[in-house]
């Protein structure tokens, strides 16, 4: 039986254009969709499982990931505070400590501000007296390099990897809780262009970065 | 000359309503399924899996992944996820005088990884995690339990996919 294209009263011949455009508009879905399950794949990332290693005599060249920038980071600053202090006794401990308390030291990345405490313990007649010494790295801001600038050749980073022994030395991530896509980046770098070992640890936000400059608890960098 | 409405008018085809009516219904599923796969693999809480890369110096352990939070660690198993509390407070994790950990459920967890010479502990750390994990971490390494450590996002979810 013939089929009539209208139905009584309608005419269909204007939908025409219409059903075509849906049809096309399936297809790119259809399309879309497609593509959206192959990004899905992407999900699943081949990766180095790291594991803690003995730094086994290496010392650690320190990077710290900051507000997006990668600064370098120079534990020998701490050393200019103790210049020019005067020699340590039980007698002059307080004025001692006031004295390294008002220290600064300090690069283009850093400011580092000296904490240092005292304690007493025993009697009268046998006092001592406990020094807890650290020392706050506060970063710069506007400081350090991007992740972009982090590629090039040219780049302070690139420039100080090119430098490292990795028989002697390993580079170590100190990193701040936003910074995570910057230290992937960094660590790929020293990694794969430069083929060193990397270790890194989580900074809490907005705290310094803080050693501790007689033992205790401080930062132990560790190669993974 | 004849017009648009005869040309089709004459010929056999079939009434369009009907098929425009499916096609709609089927733009409007794909559409649908679409937005989810998208919000489900490139959205914010996207998943990653991730596959271990064999190379010398993992000694051929196998990674058991732990995700920390800072206040909770979240042991994935094959026969599912345990969870074990520990607060946020790093200084109450502890019993005096022993000086020991006060969660029950981690120590056993800890015991049972000290006995697993063939497995190491992989943390995956979430920016919440940052400001205690070290005080985890040197807890697991007092311990003499191997561990590696690997930021994640706060939303990403993961797993281990072992080859």
């Amino acid at each position: 039986m013939r089929r009539n294209s209208t139905i009584e009263g309608v005419d269909n011949s204007g939908l025409i254009p219409f059903a075509d455009l849906l049809s096309n508009s399936v297809g790119i879905i259809i399309f879309v969709l497609a593509f959206t399950v192959l990004q899905s794949a992407s999900g699943i990332v081949p990766k180095k499982m790291p594991i803690e290693h003995s730094a086994n005599g290496s010392s650690s060249v320190i990077y710290v990931c900051h507000n997006q920038r990668l600064l370098p980071l120079n534990t020998d600053l701490t050393k200019s505070l103790f210049k020019g202090m005067p020699s340590l006794s039980y007698e002059n401990v307080d004025q001692w400590i006031r004295r390294f308390n008002q220290k600064r030291a300090g690069d283009d990345f850093f400011t580092v501000i000296p904490e240092g405490e005292t304690s007493y313990s025993g009697d009268d007649l046998d006092r001592s007296a406990q020094l807890t010494l650290s020392a706050a790295f506060y970063p710069k801001d506007y400081s350090g390099e991007t992740e972009i600038a982090l590629e090039r050749k040219e780049s302070l980073f690139c420039i100080s990897l090119s430098t490292i022994d990795n028989k002697k030395q390993f580079v170590y991530f100190l990193v701040y809780p936003d910074d995570i896509d910057l230290f992937r980046k960094a660590r790929e770098v020293a990694r794969t262009k430069y083929g060193l070992n990397v270790g890194w640890g989580p900074l809490e936000k907005d705290q310094p970065v803080r050693f501790s400059l007689n033992g205790g608890t401080g930062i132990k960098p560790q190669v993974q | 000359m004849r017009n648009f409405h005869e040309s089709y008018s004459d010929s056999d085809h079939f009434d369009i309503l009907p098929f425009i009516a499916v096609m709609l219904i089927v733009l409007a599923t794909l559409l649908f399924v679409t937005m989810v796969m998208a919000s489900i693999n490139v959205g914010i809480d996207a998943g990653e899996g991730w596959v271990p890369i064999s190379e010398t110096g993992n000694d051929d352990k196998t990674p058991v992944l732990v995700e920390w939070n800072g206040e909770a660690i979240i042991v994935q198993k094959p026969s599912g996820n345990e969870s074990i509390f520990l607060g946020r407070n790093k200084y109450l994790w502890w019993v005096k005088p022993d000086v020991k950990f006060e969660s029950v459920k981690l120590l056993k967890f800890m015991s049972e990884m000290k006995s697993k010479k063939d497995s190491y502990v992989l943390f995956a750390v979430r920016p919440s995690g940052f400001e205690n994990f070290q005080a985890l971490a040197a807890e697991f390494r007092a311990k003499g339990i191997s561990i590696g450590y690997e930021p994640v996002e706060q939303g990403k979810r993961i797993k281990l996919i072992n080859k």
